[in-house]
């Protein structure tokens, strides 16, 4: 289950680790994934830190965190992932990892009419409490059952369009667009040095004081 | 050590380079240290000259107040890399404060004009912005900073050694003494010779000092004579001149020791106007103004041995005083033995004022003593080790072997061998450990000159002996230190930010250094950064290069993690975290999850752990506070308790009343708008009537009665204190508290509990409903006082039934009970149920008194009370306490003889007899009875004396009686006898016969005890009988004592057995029978011949009892010869003694004196009287004339000549002439 940051690397062909002398510049951001239980969050995240697929999920519980480094150009990005349990008791948790965040992912299921309905009120929810930088990607996860779909591509294309949304359909069975995805996101993050101290600083600092806020 | 000992070859090339390097770039040597040494800026990294204590914001606060701050050399370039002598004694920074430094050019050059000119060895030094060196051929070197050779200088008057050297305030002037008294000014340029002055000090000595004043015309001279001169430096109309004044004579105490004070402060000091010296003779010390006049300020007393200097040093000190009022100071440190003094001098009220600050010991005596800095005195003993002290401290902070520098000494100069040894002994003496011209500091830095070598020892800042360790690669004191540093900086935050900079540079040095191993120090370096706080290096960098070898760093995370000093990690290493513990100790893992912050867990991965595991707590904990669910951990871990899980169940219960008064699991409280919702929630799901699986065969309530199952008190503990809590309190509480009262009792039917476990919630619905927490339900009631009143309850511990009780009183005493049943029913119940403390109530309630005792009596935890009870009521008449007591007797001796007999011979001393009557069927109560009666010391009369007697007799063994008999008295002793004999208790027939005094009888029967006894035990009974003899040797008649002796004797000795004895008796009967009967009975028996060595003590004794009567009988013979003697010698004195009487009439009868009767002269008065007359007045004490006291001795008589009237006539006609001639009579003395 748990992973540590080096061990995978093989499903994403960008992932590469920094080597001590290299002059690449180097950013770490913090990147959480949202939507309804069994859209297929854990196994996006999966196929792309280790590049696997399990068939048969175990759901999550509360949160799980893995990390995973790609290059781009000449940067090296680290991506801490929170996979969040989409389950509606774990809906009060998802605050404590977005507020902080630099990336969100919004993932529905294509043939899953509500999730997409779940995850056009998370991004709702994201605009209104998320920092407001924030990068936000919606994928429409499965995209290997097309053939069963209920959510079109244009509409979900639109609506991703209307609010400004990074969109791609996935599948982390098949791999599709997994590794795009978040390459698209790490394109879109901002990656200057003088913005790297405050991009790593909220990491290190703000959790602690939204627990405290949160559980006072 | 090597390169200490002679500079090597390599060392002599780097000199040599270095001198060409620095003449081609003339003076730009600053530059060149920094770009070919990688010297960072000044303003970056403290240069060499501030001072490790200096990080302490002293120099800032120096400059704030307008001080200037003494600026030392800068660092010479060469020599850097010197081996450092770390001397391992006592030094706790072990080396890391001092630096020592071989200056190899000055060394070099010293050593070849040794060699090519004969130069002589050094022999003094002065630096400043040059560095002078003197040498014993009167050469002198003078050096630039980069040890570049500028000029040398050769005395051409023949004057001897280079004795002093000095340079003034600038470096311009470079004054020199000379062993035969010559001193010169150079110009420190060019070498060229200024002045020269032959004739400025006493004549014929040397000079021992030159010094400058803090003027700059004005310069100081110490010579060997000990007189110390002003010199003044003139120059007119371009003429320079100079004129010497005697400042000091010798010839009033020789000053071995100058020390002018120089402050460069510019007017900013109040001193600054002053010109002030310090001067140490041998036995003071003095403080003088030279200027505007000469002025002594303050003088001490300065002792110590008489090969030891006096030693002066200055320096400007930042001072806080005690009502935090900061001054700069220039503060003295006088040196003498192993003693070091510190005071400082300012001015106050217009005077100049010298206080004594403190006073530091040493372990040995002292060289030199000098400032480093204004923290720091370095000071060199005579074995030739340095000493850095703390002065704040008085600690040493470090030594260093200076043994191998080959100091130089200045003794000659002291003794004078220039000039012909014109000194004093004791300065001569005192001069063997002189160097105060060799050891010389500036700044920082302490300048050592050897023969042909010169040394410097500076002293690290805080950050440069960071890089020193380093670079040693000693991690682990160099993070210690840093963070002493970090720490110590806490209340000024700019230095604590600079020290947080130097923490960090420190481990980026580090991660450059270690990357080979990567664990070495790995824990010191983890807890600088997490010291001050810089966590993202410590999960970024560090984690990052430790590659798998993350167990080390995973186990120190987790100390600090224990220690609570850091709460959140990064997600990644709690992951890694999470991992390492779950393989080696999940149960350490639970501790560190309940003290991490959730947020930086991977819930996911932990709470699959925790579960896996059995982390109870953990799981409670993450529930509650990362997921806001407060029922599910509980849903899931009730149903499959079982009671043999206590820890699990423990962990529950206190989970659940910790959720029920608002309390988070483990520690802190639940968010004030969550608790309503959490208490619900938890109560909730405790009383759901079926889980939610909801298996078929599920009894309802499965979780209360999982609960009840496992410990049924400790949960209705927690419900009762669940109860105290508001929401209980109100209507809708007191209607929720019956529901589960209804439920509990819905559970604990006999079917599903035992009867204690349905006693305990009976009582505890009791206890409930007496303290008005539930309604007094009827129906609730009778079922618990059914449960109450049963009369025997299978396997109830005696705690079940005083609970039952209790709750029964409580019930009782809040009046619950009286619609059930009026008291007398409850009586009855009680006593049925053996309630007795219920029985008690009530009779006490009903005023039925006679029968409480009883009560009491069968209530086994009532007893204690019992007795208080009776005391308090025993002048009650209605509480009928005698007559219980009587009818109780038996079971209250039983109970507790002690307390009882104490009430009778309290209260009812006169109903003893009837008491005693009551017991005569029951021996052993009425033994204890009056066993207890003696104990307590009352009058028994003789026959209830016997009484008892008897009953020990019957009862205890012979022992006791003995014991008795011994320590009681009140018993007649025939009546005595009589019974103990009846009973055959011999010992105490012997005893009482003793007692007795019939010795006789007492020895027979002590001998019959003496055949009768076995082997082991006949020398203990004979020992016995020789004791009882002894006793009896004051009363017996001596034949008889004598008989028994033998009798006992005649029957040891022979016995082979008792040879043990033998001696010890023989010895104990020598002292009360004749020796003579004793060595004829020891003869007549047998075995003599095998026992000499035990009468051989006996005839020994005999011997010196013999010679020491002889002994005695001639000194008492002496001594009365002696006596007479004297006597008769005092009586002769006493009569040849002249009596001299003043009054011709006796002091009583007023007649005549001279009438041929005995007369008594009373004293030195002369008053006399008859002695007849005496008798009147028998008590003479004094002379009743003029009270004068009488001599010691018996008076005199004597009789007075009646005066013939021949006589009278004849002594008319001598001449007075020849009456005057006689001596006059003596008077009593």
């Amino acid at each position: 289950m748990a992973t540590t940051p080096r061990s995978g690397g093989s499903g994403s062909g960008a992932a590469q680790r920094p080597n001590g002398t290299s002059q690449n510049k180097s950013c770490q951001f913090k990147l959480v994934l949202l939507g309804e239980s069994a859209v297929g969050k854990s196994s996006l995240v999966l196929r792309f830190v280790k590049g696997q697929f399990h068939e048969y999920q175990e759901s999550t519980i509360g949160a799980a965190f893995l990390t995973q480094t790609i290059c781009i150009e000449d940067t090296v990005v680290k991506f801490e992932i929170w996979d969040t349990a989409g389950q509606e008791r774990y809906h009060s948790l998802a605050p404590m990892y977005y507020r902080g965040a630099q990336a969100a992912i919004v993932v529905y299921d294509i043939q899953n009419q509500d999730s997409f309905q779940r995850a056009k009120t998370w991004v709702k929810e994201l605009h209104k409490q998320a920092s407001p930088n924030i990068v936000i990607a919606l994928a429409g996860n499965k995209a290997d059952l097309s053939n069963i779909r209920v959510v079109e591509f244009d509409e979900a294309k639109q609506y991703a369009e209307e609010n400004g949304l990074l969109f791609m359909e996935t599948s982390a069975k098949t791999g599709m667009n997994v590794n795009d995805i978040f390459l698209a996101i790490a394109k879109k993050l901002p990656k200057n040095d003088n913005n790297q101290g405050s991009v790593i600083k909220p990491n290190g600092n703000e959790p602690t004081q939204t627990t405290n806020n949160c559980c006072k | 050590m090597a390169e200490l000992k002679a500079p090597s070859l390599q060392s002599l090339l780097e000199s040599d380079r270095g001198s060409t390097d620095s003449l081609q770039l003339d003076f730009e040597f600053e530059g060149l240290d920094d770009v070919e040494f990688a010297i960072p800026p000044t303003d970056v990294l403290p240069t060499l000259e501030t001072v490790l204590s200096e990080f302490e914001a002293d120099s800032d606060v120096a400059s704030e107040l307008g001080m200037p701050v003494p600026r030392a050399t800068p660092t010479p370039s060469i020599g850097e890399d010197c081996g450092v002598r770390a001397d391992g004694r006592g030094g706790s920074g072990s080396g890391s404060i001092m630096r020592y430094t071989l200056l190899h050019g000055i060394s070099a050059q010293l050593a070849s004009a040794a060699e090519r000119v004969n130069a002589g060895a050094a022999s003094a030094c002065a630096v400043a912005a040059y560095i002078a060196v003197g040498t014993s051929h009167g050469h002198i070197l003078n050096f630039d900073v980069t040890q570049t050779l500028r000029w040398a200088h050769q005395d051409k008057h023949s004057q001897g050694a280079v004795s002093s050297l000095a340079f003034n305030g600038d470096s311009t002037r470079l004054l020199v003494g000379y062993a035969r008294g010559l001193v010169t000014m150079l110009d420190t340029q060019t070498g060229d010779v200024l002045r020269e002055l032959f004739d400025v000090i006493t004549p014929n000595t040397g000079v021992l000092h030159v010094k400058w004043t803090s003027r700059s015309s004005l310069a100081l001279c110490a010579d060997a004579g000990g007189s110390v001169w002003s010199l003044s430096f003139t120059r007119k109309l371009g003429i320079r001149g100079c004129s010497s004044r005697c400042l000091f004579s010798g010839a009033r105490g020789e000053v071995c020791s100058v020390e002018p004070l120089i402050m460069d402060a510019q007017g900013r000091h109040e001193l600054d106007q002053y010109s002030i010296v310090a001067l140490a003779t041998l036995s003071k010390y003095f403080i003088v103004t030279v200027r505007p006049r000469l002025r002594v300020i303050k003088y001490h007393a300065l002792q110590g041995p008489a090969d030891c200097l006096p030693l002066l040093a200055w320096h400007l000190v930042l001072i806080q005083a005690a009502d935090t009022s900061r001054s700069v100071d220039p503060v003295i440190v006088v040196g003498r033995g192993n003693q070091l003094f510190f005071h400082q001098l300012f001015v106050a009220n217009g005077r100049i004022t010298l206080l004594y600050l403190r006073h530091v010991q040493l372990h040995s005596s002292l060289l030199s003593a000098h400032w480093l800095g204004p923290k720091c005195v370095a000071s060199l003993d005579t074995s030739e080790i340095l000493h850095l002290v703390d002065v704040r401290s008085s600690r040493e902070l470090e030594c260093m072997d200076m043994a191998n520098a080959g100091l130089v000494y200045g003794s000659a100069q002291f003794k004078g061998l220039a000039t012909g040894g014109n000194v004093s002994p004791a300065f001569a003496l005192a001069g063997t450990n002189a160097c105060y011209n060799s050891v010389v500091s500036r700044g920082t830095q302490l300048y050592v000159l050897g023969a042909r070598s010169l040394h410097i020892i500076g002293v690290r800042t805080w950050s440069e002996r960071i890089s020193y360790l380093v670079k040693n690669h000693r991690w682990q004191e160099a993070c210690q230190l840093a963070l002493d540093g970090y720490i110590a900086s806490a209340d000024r935050p700019r230095k604590r930010a600079q020290a947080k900079e130097r923490i960090i540079m420190l481990f980026k040095e580090y991660i450059a250094n270690s990357a080979r191993a990567p664990e070495y120090c790995l824990g010191a370096i983890v807890n600088c950064l997490i010291t001050i706080g810089e966590l993202d290096l410590l999960w970024t960098q560090l984690w990052e290069r430790l590659h798998n070898n993350t167990e080390l760093f995973l186990q120190h995370i987790s100390e600090h993690i224990e220690q609570e000093t850091i709460h959140s990690v990064n997600p990644v290493i709690s992951q890694a975290l999470v991992d390492y513990w779950l393989q080696h100790s999940p149960a350490k893992l639970e501790q560190l999850i309940l003290k991490l912050d959730w947020m930086c867990l991977d819930l996911n991965q932990v709470l699959k752990a925790v579960k896996r595991h059995k982390l109870y707590r953990a799981q409670l904990y993450l529930n509650a506070c990362a997921l806001n669910d407060y029922t599910s951990a509980l849903t899931e871990l009730l149903p499959p308790l079982r009671p043999d899980q206590t820890d699990l169940g423990n962990c529950l219960l206190v989970y659940i009343s910790s959720c029920l008064a608002g309390r988070r699991f483990p520690s802190g409280d639940i968010p004030e708008e969550q608790v309503q919702q959490v208490k619900n929630d938890v109560l909730r799901c405790l009383t759901s009537q079926h889980s939610s699986a909801s298996p078929v065969d599920e009894l309802p309530y499965p979780y209360l009665r999982a609960l009840l199952k496992f410990d049924t008190r400790e949960t209705l503990n927690v419900i009762s204190l669940a109860f105290q809590e508001r929401e209980f309190s109100n209507e809708l509480g007191f209607s929720h508290r019956k529901r589960i009262i209804y439920l509990l009792l819905e559970i604990m039917t006999p079917e599903n509990a035992t009867w204690a476990e349905i006693g305990c919630l009976l009582n505890f619905i009791a206890q409930q409903i007496s303290t008005q927490c539930l309604p007094r339900d009827k129906q609730l009631l009778e079922r618990v006082l059914s449960y109450l009143a049963q009369e025997n309850i299978a396997n109830e511990s005696a705690r079940q039934h005083s609970e039952r009780e209790s709750a029964w009183h409580e019930l009782l005493s809040s009046n619950c009970l009286a619609d059930i049943s009026n008291d007398e029913e409850q009586l009855e119940l009680a006593q049925r149920a053996r309630c007795y403390y219920v029985v008690e109530y009530l009779l006490e309630k009903l005023h039925r008194y006679d029968n409480i005792l009883e009560c009491l009596i069968h209530n086994q935890a009532r007893h204690e009370t019992m007795f208080a009870y009776m005391e308090r009521h025993v002048s009650v008449s209605e509480r009928c306490i005698y007559q219980q007591l009587r009818r109780h007797l038996g079971k209250l001796l039983e109970i507790n003889a002690a307390e009882t007999t104490r009430l009778i011979a309290l209260h009812y001393p006169d109903k003893m007899s009837e008491l005693l009557e009551l017991l005569s069927g029951q021996q052993r109560l009425l033994f204890r009875l009056l066993q207890c009666l003696n104990e307590r010391h009352c009058e028994l009369q003789p026959a209830l004396m016997e009484l008892l007697l008897e009953l020990y007799c019957n009862l205890e063994g012979a022992d006791a009686v003995l014991e008795f008999l011994r320590t009681s008295s009140g018993y007649r002793l025939d009546k005595a006898i009589d019974i103990v004999e009846r009973h055959q208790l011999q010992r105490a027939v012997i005893y009482l016969y003793e007692q007795q005094e019939s010795y006789a009888k007492a020895f027979d029967l002590s001998m019959q005890l003496l055949r009768d006894a076995t082997v082991d035990t006949a020398a203990k009974e004979a020992k016995e009988i020789a004791e009882l003899l002894a006793r009896s040797a004051q009363t017996l008649p001596e034949k008889q004592l004598e008989r028994c002796w033998f009798t006992l004797l005649q029957y040891i000795l022979p016995q082979q057995d008792l040879q043990s004895i033998t001696k010890s008796m023989l010895h104990e009967a020598s002292q009360h029978i004749d020796l003579h009967n004793l060595l004829q009975l020891i003869m007549n028996t047998h075995n003599v011949s095998t026992s000499f060595g035990d009468i051989k003590d006996l005839l020994m004794s005999m011997l010196i009892s013999s010679r020491q009567e002889t002994e005695a009988l001639r000194v008492a013979a002496d001594t009365l010869c002696q006596n007479l003697h004297t006597d008769l010698a005092e009586q002769r004195r006493v009569a040849r003694r002249g009596v001299w009487v003043t009054s011709m009439r006796c002091l009583i009868c007023r007649q005549r004196l001279y009438d041929q009767t005995p007369v008594l002269v009373l004293g030195p008065c002369g008053h006399a009287l008859h002695e007849h007359c005496r008798n009147e007045a028998t008590t003479l004490q004094q002379c009743p004339r003029c009270d004068a006291a009488m001599p010691v001795g018996q008076l005199s008589t004597l009789r007075l000549p009646c005066p013939s009237q021949h006589l009278l006539s004849s002594s008319h006609t001598m001449e007075l002439g020849s009456l005057q001639l006689k001596a006059p009579p003596r008077r009593f003395c």
